[in-house]
């Protein structure tokens, strides 16, 4: 007997079932946690759904990546723990049960089966020992027979190995635990984009912006999507071609289920995009020339007009834009600075309606919602009005931005130095507002505000003097012009997901070892009988008994068959 | 005639069968039990019929994929399993009585099918079109349906043992205790094979169609919370003889982690797409 050190105990202890128990219901209890705080968002989000104090607690915790904390780990650590012990301490006693070349078969306990069936017979011991031999016990993998005094026992067995069933299992588990382990280890999980007809090396992984590059170049040759016709997405599907040292080496169309493996690197199909467009086809209709102009052009790509109609730059592409409040779907936007120095903000749908000249009024209102003059308050000169407060006294002067005048009644200095979009005073937003500084003989300075809403403003402070903008500049002038993009090409790019996993075969085996030894342990039973035949005066006493490890209802019908078949003439 | 009507005539099929199987139990009349048997029989064949009419609507549609898409299509092969499942069981062990537990869930499941649930046949998402998507359904649902009927042992099982009715003549008319242990248990053993073939088919096929065999997506989670549940109770009983009661509220609390990773995780967001 072994004495009860710290060492046994600690055995003991990791191959106990409690301790399998209380792991396998913990880690039911805590992977719970998961799925109710949402993974991996980052600490905004937290703190924004939870507040600051529980997100302490997630932190210290690890609960944001509760999969991958310590905690977790050391639960599965110890269950690995717990099986491989718990294996070893029970295989000897199994190892001897299966690999025993002479197992021992104790009559006196198969008499006792309660599944046991004795008749009697009329046939001769010759001719049943023939039918035992050549119809019962052929099936079984392990045969014994015994000779009497006046009769023989038979005893037989099968499926001996099927206690190796829960090893298989359990040494499943744990290769499916190293095979994770080895992929988490060894391997990654990232993703690449690629556009059309580009190659890439780059991969992104984690959320911490890590980069890791490949051996070999992945091309998108071409990516495509078909829809059903509910708008739903039927296919995703990209060209990749593998290239090394300048060649291509592999070529395959890939598509959501269907990846790219090369050199154990695995290219999965998980995403797209439309980059930017290229080649833009655009109209220009010219409302007083009544004329169409047509030209092609790029982002950003200046274009005098002819007629003297300016300069237009297509400046950004808009998958979904938002107009006046509006969802407008794609647009375009851009810049026509017109030969008379105004400059235009100019929005173009895509696809746009037809233009139709007939329809005048509405064209021309079509311009004025989608042509935006900007203000050109910065090159105006201002016409400004300066009212003393001691004497009552008006004085108008024309001002320009950045330039100091003399305030009247030498009362100091004034400088108008910009137009502000929007001016917000005492929280209320008073939109567009002019800035301006005035500095007093004594050297003291005092900012000021005007909106153009408001233009008597300046009134409240109460100052010695009080500035007014007379005249707003006059009302925006309308475009006469009216781009359209008839139409424009833009390469799609490819979302690739990339992964590393060495593991996978090792977690494979072990899927093939749990699920087998599964199948042994649950559907298959180790099954021992024993028959006995022995003369009696006129008839021959028959005995059938057996043991099935798991199928005790299956023995009872086995052996009660046996038993017919047995006492059968022929 | 479309496979939605055939839907639902199973349910008022298996609905009629339960109430045979229960008038059986109360009346003790061997007829009704022939009949619910019978009916529950041809609930089974109409069942496999709207399944077959409706695989081939998919085609006529254009589409062309095994009717197990959505939650309406998965309730309905549910429904199903539950009910072959259980005939299976009658047969090999005679207990009829075992039918006023079981019947009623594939009544339910496929009641909540037509009620419940949108049961427009629509295209294969791309992640879905994979052979996987039939073994991994398929095995899964197979595991679901036994813990199912093990749950309903289960409750018997409870039910038996209670004292305040366990002198009720209907209630003494429920199988023994330990033959309702007995088929628990062997109900579980052959729900916890199919849970764990289906956890692992549905590994390999995440790992053919994203590149990883577990991402600790909510319902990967909550299938896998369930194996944890059930393997507890194999281990239990096997190693520490824990039998009756316990495991009675073991396949209980089993079966509430099954209903969890099937319906309540569509409360939970990730990738299983069966919640819309
Ligand atoms: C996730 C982890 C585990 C899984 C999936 C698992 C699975 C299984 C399965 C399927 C069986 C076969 C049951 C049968 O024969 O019908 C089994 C039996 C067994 N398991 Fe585990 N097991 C796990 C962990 C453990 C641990 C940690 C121990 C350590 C104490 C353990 C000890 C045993 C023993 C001793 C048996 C044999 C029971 C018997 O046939 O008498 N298992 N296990």
């Amino acid at each position: 007997m072994k004495k009860n050190t710290t060492e046994n105990k600690l055995l003991t202890f990791f191959s106990s079932i409690k301790l399998t128990i209380f792991l396998l219901l913990a880690l039911a209890a805590t992977s719970v946690i998961g799925t109710v705080v949402e993974q991996n968002l980052n600490s905004f989000e937290y703190i924004n759904r939870y507040g600051q104090s529980v997100y302490d607690i997630f932190k210290l915790l690890n609960i944001t990546d509760m999969y991958h904390s310590w905690w977790f780990l050391l639960l599965i650590c110890l269950l690995v723990l717990n099986i491989i012990i718990c294996s070893i301490q029970n295989l000897k006693k199994t190892w001897d049960i299966i690999f025993v070349k002479n197992p021992k078969f104790n009559i006196n306990q198969f008499k006792k089966y309660k599944n046991r069936v004795q008749i009697l017979s009329n046939l001769p011991l010759e001719k049943l020992i023939e039918t035992v031999e050549t119809k019962i016990i052929k099936k079984y993998s392990y045969k014994k027979t015994d000779r009497t005094k006046n009769g023989i026992i038979f005893f037989a067995e099968k499926n001996r190995w099927v206690k190796s069933g829960v090893y298989i299992v359990h040494l499943g588990v744990v290769l499916l635990l190293v095979g994770s382990l080895i992929g988490s280890l060894f391997g990654f999980d990232g993703y690449m984009n690629i556009a059309e007809g580009e190659r890439n090396n780059v991969v992104k992984t984690g959320g911490s912006n890590k980069i890791r590059l490949l051996d070999f170049s992945v091309q998108c040759d071409k990516f495509n999507v078909l829809f059903y016709d509910s708008g739903m997405a039927e296919e995703y599907k990209s060209t990749l071609s593998i290239i090394e040292n300048s060649k291509v080496v592999l070529k395959k169309d890939i598509v959501v289920n269907s990846p790219l493996r090369y050199k154990g690197i695995n290219l999965f199909q998980s995403s797209y995009g439309v980059l930017d467009p290229e080649k833009i086809h655009a109209e220009i209709y010219n409302r007083q020339a009544e004329k169409i102009y047509e030209f092609d052009t790029v982002l950003g790509k200046k274009i005098t007009l002819p007629d003297d109609m300016g300069i237009l730059t297509i400046t950004n592409y808009h998958k979904s834009f938002n107009f006046k409040g509006r969802k407008m779907g794609k647009a375009f936007t851009g810049v026509l600075n017109t030969a008379d120095k105004d400059v235009f903000d100019i929005v173009m749908p895509y696809p746009f309606f037809e233009i139709k000249p007939s329809d005048q009024a509405d064209l021309s209102s079509m311009i004025n919602m989608l042509c935006t003059k900007r203000s050109k308050a910065y090159v105006e000169k201002i016409p400004v009005s300066f009212l003393s407060n001691k004497t009552k006294m008006v004085y108008k002067k024309i001002v320009e931005f950045g330039q100091s005048v003399k305030i009247p009644e030498d009362t100091g200095s004034f400088i108008l130095t910009e137009l502000k979009k929007s001016y917000s005073f005492k929280g209320h937003n008073l939109g567009e507002t002019y800035m301006g500084k005035v500095t007093y003989p004594s050297g003291d300075t005092v900012h000021i505000a005007i909106p153009r809403k408001y233009p008597k403003f300046d009134k409240m402070r109460n100052g010695k003097v009080i500035i007014k903008i007379e005249d707003i500049p006059a009302k925006e002038k309308e475009a006469a012009f009216l781009p359209v993009i008839s139409n424009f090409h833009s390469k799609y790019y490819t979302g690739l997901q990339v992964t590393k996993d060495p593991g996978v075969y090792t977690v494979y085996l072990g899927f093939i070892f749990i699920i087998s030894g599964c199948f042994i342990a649950f559907f298959m039973a180790h099954e021992r009988i024993c028959i006995i035949l022995e003369k009696t005066k006129k008839q021959t006493k028959i005995m059938i008994s057996g043991k099935s490890d798991k199928n005790a209802q299956g023995m009872k019908i086995k052996i009660s068959q046996f038993s017919r078949s047995i006492n059968k003439k022929r | 005639m479309d496979s939605s009507n055939i839907f639902s005539i199973t349910t008022f099929v298996y609905g009629f069968a339960c109430i045979m199987y229960v008038v059986f139990w109360i009346f003790k009349s061997k007829i009704s039990g022939k009949i619910a048997t019978a009916v529950l029989i041809f609930g089974s064949i109409l069942n496999i019929a709207g399944i077959g009419l409706r695989w081939s609507e998919t085609y006529k549609l254009g589409f062309g994929h095994a009717p197990l898409s959505n939650l309406f299509e998965s309730l309905t092969f549910f429904s199903l399993t539950i009910a072959l499942l259980y005939l299976f069981v009658e047969f090999k062990y005679g207990k009829k009585i075992l039918g006023v537990f079981a019947s009623p869930m594939a009544f339910l499941a496929i009641a909540y099918a037509s009620l419940g649930t949108n049961s427009q046949i629509a295209p294969l998402m791309p992640a879905l079109k994979s052979n996987w998507l039939i073994a991994h359904v398929l095995t899964c649902f197979l595991g679901y349906a036994a813990f199912a009927i093990a749950y309903g042992i289960s409750i018997m099982y409870l039910i038996k043992i209670s004292e305040s009715v366990n002198k009720m003549s209907i209630v003494k008319q429920l199988p023994d205790i330990t033959v309702l242990d007995d088929l628990t248990y062997k109900m579980i053993v052959f729900g916890f094979f199919f849970l764990t073939l289906g956890i692992i088919t549905g590994a390999v096929w995440a790992n053919s169609a994203w590149g990883r065999y577990w991402g600790w997506d909510p319902k990967e989670t909550w299938s896998l919370i369930t194996w944890f549940i059930y393997a507890t109770l194999l281990h239990a009983r096997l190693i520490k003889g824990w039998a009756g009661k316990k495991i009675a509220y073991l396949s209980i609390f089993g079966f509430v982690a099954v209903l969890f990773t099937y319906f309540g995780v569509n409360y939970l967001s990730g990738l299983h797409s069966y919640g819309s």
